[in-house]
């Protein structure tokens, strides 16, 4: 048989048709002594006692309960016992067709929610795969909405019910569910104070960066009035922030504190509560300031000295990251639960034993002393800073 | 070095690139999904001889998927892409009851290998519209996962044709693969 029609059987389901190919798979004893004592040649005769020609339809002829009779006596021959089914009645009229109503095209081929299902048996062109270049390009432009709706039917399903039975699609594994997090100002400011030196144009940039983590916060509220002012203001901040970004590392940081506390109040006239830091940053600014009297312009060190506090400040930040526990602690904890309980049917009930581990765990984490911090950052700029960027990348998609 | 800056906060905020493989037994599926991903829509598809590689976008992470035939004379050939691989997609047949232990042995296979050490891994439990099939946690335990050390994996039902669970499964490995390397662990070898 060509590829074309295996690719057709295959479809089917393994338990309708098992395609093998001669040169490209092995072949077992079993299906050898099949190939023996059935073949084409006794299939075509029998189904023609069934009414079902060469001409019908592959999927209705394999459906077919002659079909489901003449596996299991092919099967049954070649493992030398009695066949376990009674032959079907025969019939010689063709209208007989697939007496079992198959759920039609529901199987997917035309699952596309606004085409209206073939009737079963003819041959969509789709089905054949013949699309045309435009008919594909739209296609891809529905995908997202399309798996974004699969999603969301994925959700409402409940669990513990069997897919085919109207039940969720679950999935589990040896991480949890990522939790939804709240705010991101903190990474903002985790970045702001890994240590670089005081320009004017980082402070542009970092004006942007600001800019941007306020209109990912703007687009969540979904309330335009909010989020005009919150851009207003973040307009303002970038102005300022390049003429503040000449008095470097502690500039940079009043910057972000001022953007930062008048998006809070902003957003809390709304009603709305988002903790971005601002109070934790300015703080900081104050003792840095005080220290910089000190001392000449203000290096990638000294924010590292600072660390500690703004380590605190994110942690009180953020209600919810009670049972934090270090990353490899917490992988450990969960595969033990696995160990010893096999995962239940539905999973999604089991219980989760941490939360995300944050950036305030890592920077923690033993081993990993604060100076190392300002090590890693030395090479800013190389393009080769993947930890920072993921960080980044991976918070404001969450926003 | 303002151009370096500016050029790193693109990549910040700009899309990610993974590479991943897609492997499983013959007719799993994995060509279907292939092109569930790639462009929303089943094609019919014909037994892969060789591979078909195709990008798939999802929200900002760029998948580079390559999806290999499956016949047994061809999974000697997997090993071959194993390189540089931050991904493995298993497809399992959940209705091929027969074939489950055959599908754990070519698994156990691809995630020892040394070049696979440090990939995800995501298995699509796929087919689960078929009656009498396997459940994701029969699948589970079939495969081993639970006793499997030290690595990520996730396990999903699916219907490629019908594009259930697909994106659960991609949103698992994204926010794996980025969590990964945020905490400066490898997830390729090569």
């Amino acid at each position: 048989m060509c590829l074309e029609c295996s690719g057709q059987h295959r479809g089917l389901g393994v338990h309708i048709s098992f395609v093998r190919s001669v040169t490209m798979d092995a072949w077992t004893p079993e299906q050898l002594k099949k190939m023996e004592l059935g073949g084409n040649g006794r299939l075509i005769a029998f189904m023609k006692q069934y009414g079902l020609d060469k001409g019908t339809a592959h999927r209705d002829k394999y459906n077919s309960p002659a079909a489901e009779y003449y596996r299991e006596l092919l099967t049954s021959e070649c493992e030398g016992r009695r066949c376990a089914l009674t032959p079907p009645p025969k019939s010689s009229s063709r209208s007989s067709g697939p007496s079992r109503p198959k759920k039609a095209e529901d199987d997917g081929w035309s699952d596309w929610g606004a085409g209206a299902p073939t009737p079963q048996g003819s041959k969509r062109p789709e089905a054949r795969g013949e699309y045309t270049a435009a008919a594909l390009e739209a296609s891809s432009a529905q995908k997202e909405a399309f798996f974004s709706r699969k999603m969301e039917e994925n959700a409402q399903r409940p669990e513990g019910v069997r897919p085919s039975a109207g039940g969720k699609y679950v999935g589990f594994g040896s991480t949890p569910p990522p939790q939804p997090r709240h705010g991101g100002g903190d990474e903002v400011t985790a970045i702001l104070s890994k240590g670089w030196n005081g320009l004017s144009h980082i402070a542009g940039m970092a004006a942007e960066t600001a800019q941007s983590a306020v209109r990912s916060g703007a687009a969540t509220l979904k309330d335009e009035r909010v989020a005009e002012r919150v851009q207003q203001n973040a307009r303002l901040a970038t102005e300022k922030g390049k003429e503040i970004g000449r008095k470097g590392w502690v500039g940079l940081k009043s910057l972000y504190a001022t953007v930062a506390s008048s998006v809070e109040s902003v957003a809390k006239d709304n009603g709305y509560n988002i903790d971005l830091g601002a109070k934790g940053v300015s703080n900081s600014v104050k003792r840095n300031a005080a220290m910089a009297r000190a001392g000449p312009a203000y290096h990638g060190v000294s924010s590292v000295g600072d660390l500690p506090s703004m380590e605190t400040r994110t942690g009180n930040g953020f209600s919810g990251f009670g049972g934090n526990e270090g990353d490899t602690d917490a992988d450990n904890s969960w595969q033990g639960t696995q160990r010893d309980g096999k995962p239940a049917d539905a999973p999604g009930g089991m219980a989760r034993p941490w939360s995300e581990p944050s950036l305030v765990s890592k920077t923690k984490a033993p081993g990993k002393p604060a100076t190392k911090v300002a090590d890693d950052w030395g090479g800013w700029g190389d393009g080769d800073n993947e930890d920072q960027k993921d960080d980044v990348d991976d918070d404001w998609g969450k926003w | 070095m303002g151009n370096a800056l500016k050029k790193m906060f693109d990549r910040l905020f700009g899309n990610r690139e993974m590479r991943v493989v897609m492997l499983g037994l013959d007719a799993a599926g994995k060509t279907t999904i292939l092109y569930k991903l790639h462009i929303g829509e089943v094609l019919s598809t014909v037994p892969t001889i060789g591979f078909n590689v195709e990008k798939v976008q999802y929200k900002n992470v760029v998948f580079t998927v390559w999806d290999v035939g499956g016949q047994e004379k061809l999974r000697p050939l997997w090993r071959h892409y194993f390189n540089n691989t931050d991904a493995l997609i298993f497809v399992v047949d959940s209705q091929d009851r027969d074939r489950i232990d055959k599908a754990a042995t070519e698994f156990k296979n691809i995630i020892d290998d040394p070049l696979m050490r440090n990939s995800a891994i995501l298995v699509y439990a796929n087919k689960q519209d078929m009656k009498g099939c396997l459940t994701t946690a029969d699948v589970c335990e079939a495969l081993g996962l639970p006793e499997l050390r030290g690595r990520r994996w996730h396990v999903q039902a699916s219907i490629a044709i019908r594009g259930e669970g697909l994106y659960e499964g991609l949103d698992w490995l994204s926010n794996t693969l980025k969590s990964l390397k945020r905490a400066g662990e490898a997830t390729s070898v090569g």
